[in-house]
């Protein structure tokens, strides 16, 4: 079943990167937004049907742990899935995050193959 | 009756013929890229030594096997001859070993490596696993009806290719 | 080869060949610039910078790679990005490998183009790696105590 997926990172380059993997991973794409930080990713959030999200952690303005805040405090966002994808592999950032909700974690740097094999694990385990 | 079809160095195998297997022995620093449609059930083995043509066209020329600039384009448009839809594809990577007469400093295990990944990656392939450096020889089997991956490292039982969510293979340690 | 050159070399490698497809085969030497040179600073546990500068071609065949683009087809528009992006990753394995219990914050890189005498030089730990590409430096300062680590340790 399609599914629309926001990508969110200060990299443009990164986002062409987790975009092209979605891509060449077989998934099935209704709609892909792009983000560059967690503010401009809420209002994504609020303007688009998002059924996946992948954020970085460190960016400026609102960083990925705000944002997974925020996103947990709002009725309906909350239940969007959030794939967090960081250099930020440290235990404490890792449990932190999935304790807020994240309901996956890759670390960079990452193989293709290890995201999409994360994205297909979260996507089955929340049924989208 | 089921089939063994054997795959040299420096050489590509491709079958539609569900009862074969294709085999390739004695992967040190080589690598072996295997490739298989499931629908069409078309497999095919590519065993390369070297990573880039540009080290020796004339011998690319009689032999693009050897390479896996011109290697692996011509597995992939065998396959496609055969019936095989890049989508469909599930690559396996194996070999690139750093074998005791490769002196450090030339290291053409790891290059090998590190060149059939970033032409998949470029070619908008996914590598479903890998098993890949280390210092022993490798031995890969593809069953062409089942798609199955099966692989021997020297010393050890042959195993099943397990596909691990960080996209290695998992090796029976 | 002190503890930190040992895992900032360690650190290099596994960024390059992960997600840059390459390889960093032994030592290197600076060739004339023009460099792309990135940094980012890091607060928390611990505080410092880490850099990495490559000249214009080899930054340029790194973000082809990363992008799956061929040297010509990479937009050009992309290679400063994506050097920054490699400092950023590589800061993050250095962290987690400096402290694993740590907690940091990575700020975003700033990339700029230099000539090769105004690279940063005074790091406490710094590197030249050989690519096959051609060269990337790596340099890293970690404060302890609030106090800048010299290069004598």
């Amino acid at each position: 079943m399609a599914f629309s997926v926001l990508i969110v990172d200060d990299c443009p380059a990164m986002q062409t990167v987790i975009r092209r993997i979605l891509g060449i991973s077989g998934f099935d794409l209704e709609a892909c937004y792009f983000a560059a930080d967690g503010s401009e990713a809420l209002s994504m959030l609020r303007r688009h049907t998002v059924d996946l999200v992948i954020s970085d952690v460190n960016m400026p303005k609102l960083d990925g742990e705000a944002m997974l805040r925020c996103l947990s405090e709002d009725e309906k966002l909350r239940k969007v899935p959030v794939v967090m994808v960081s250099s930020d592999g440290t235990r404490s950032r890792v449990d932190r995050l999935v304790g807020m909700g994240a309901k996956g974690y890759i670390v960079k740097p990452f193989q293709p193959a290890a995201l999409r094999a994360e994205l297909e694990r979260v996507l089955e385990a929340e049924n989208v | 009756m089921a089939q063994e079809v054997i795959v040299g160095v420096a050489d590509c195998r491709v079958s539609n013929h569900p009862e074969s297997s294709l085999i390739t022995y004695a992967l040190g620093s080589c690598i072996a890229v295997a490739i298989h449609d499931p629908v069409s059930q078309v497999g095919g083995i590519l065993h390369l030594m070297l990573p880039e043509s540009s080290l020796d066209a004339s011998k690319a020329e009689k032999n693009p096997y050897m390479f896996a600039d011109t290697g692996i384009p011509l597995l992939f448009h065998q396959a496609y001859a055969y019936g095989a839809e890049k989508s469909r594809l599930v690559v396996c990577i194996a070999g690139g070993a750093q074998v005791i007469n490769d002196a450090a400093v030339f290291n053409i295990g790891k290059r090998n490596c590190l060149a059939v990944r970033k032409l998949l990656w470029r070619a908008g392939v996914m590598i479903r696993s890998e098993a890949v450096g280390g210092s022993e020889s490798r031995t890969v089997r593809l069953e062409v009806g089942s798609g199955k991956f099966m692989l021997r490292t020297a010393g050890r039982p042959e195993n099943t290719s397990e596909r691990r969510n960080d996209g290695v293979l998992c090796l029976n340690r | 080869m002190s503890e930190f050159d040992e895992l900032l070399s360690s650190a290099t490698e596994e960024v390059l060949e992960n997600m840059f497809y390459t390889g960093a085969f032994g030592p290197g030497t600076e060739g004339d610039g023009p460099y792309y040179s990135a940094g980012v600073s890091f607060t928390g546990s611990r505080n410092g910078t880490l850099d990495v500068a490559a000249p214009e071609s080899t930054a340029t065949a790194l973000a082809a790679a990363f992008l799956g683009e061929t040297v010509e087809s990479v937009p050009p528009e992309h290679v400063p990005t994506v050097i920054g992006e490699l400092a950023n990753v590589l800061c993050g394995v250095v962290l987690g490998r400096v402290e694993e219990g740590g907690h940091f914050v990575i700020a975003p890189p700033q990339v700029s183009r230099l000539e090769l005498a105004s690279l940063a030089r005074n790091l406490a730990v710094r590197q030249v790696f050989e690519l096959e590409e051609g060269t990337l430096s790596v340099g890293l300062t970690i404060d302890v105590s609030g106090d800048a680590v010299s290069p004598d340790g």
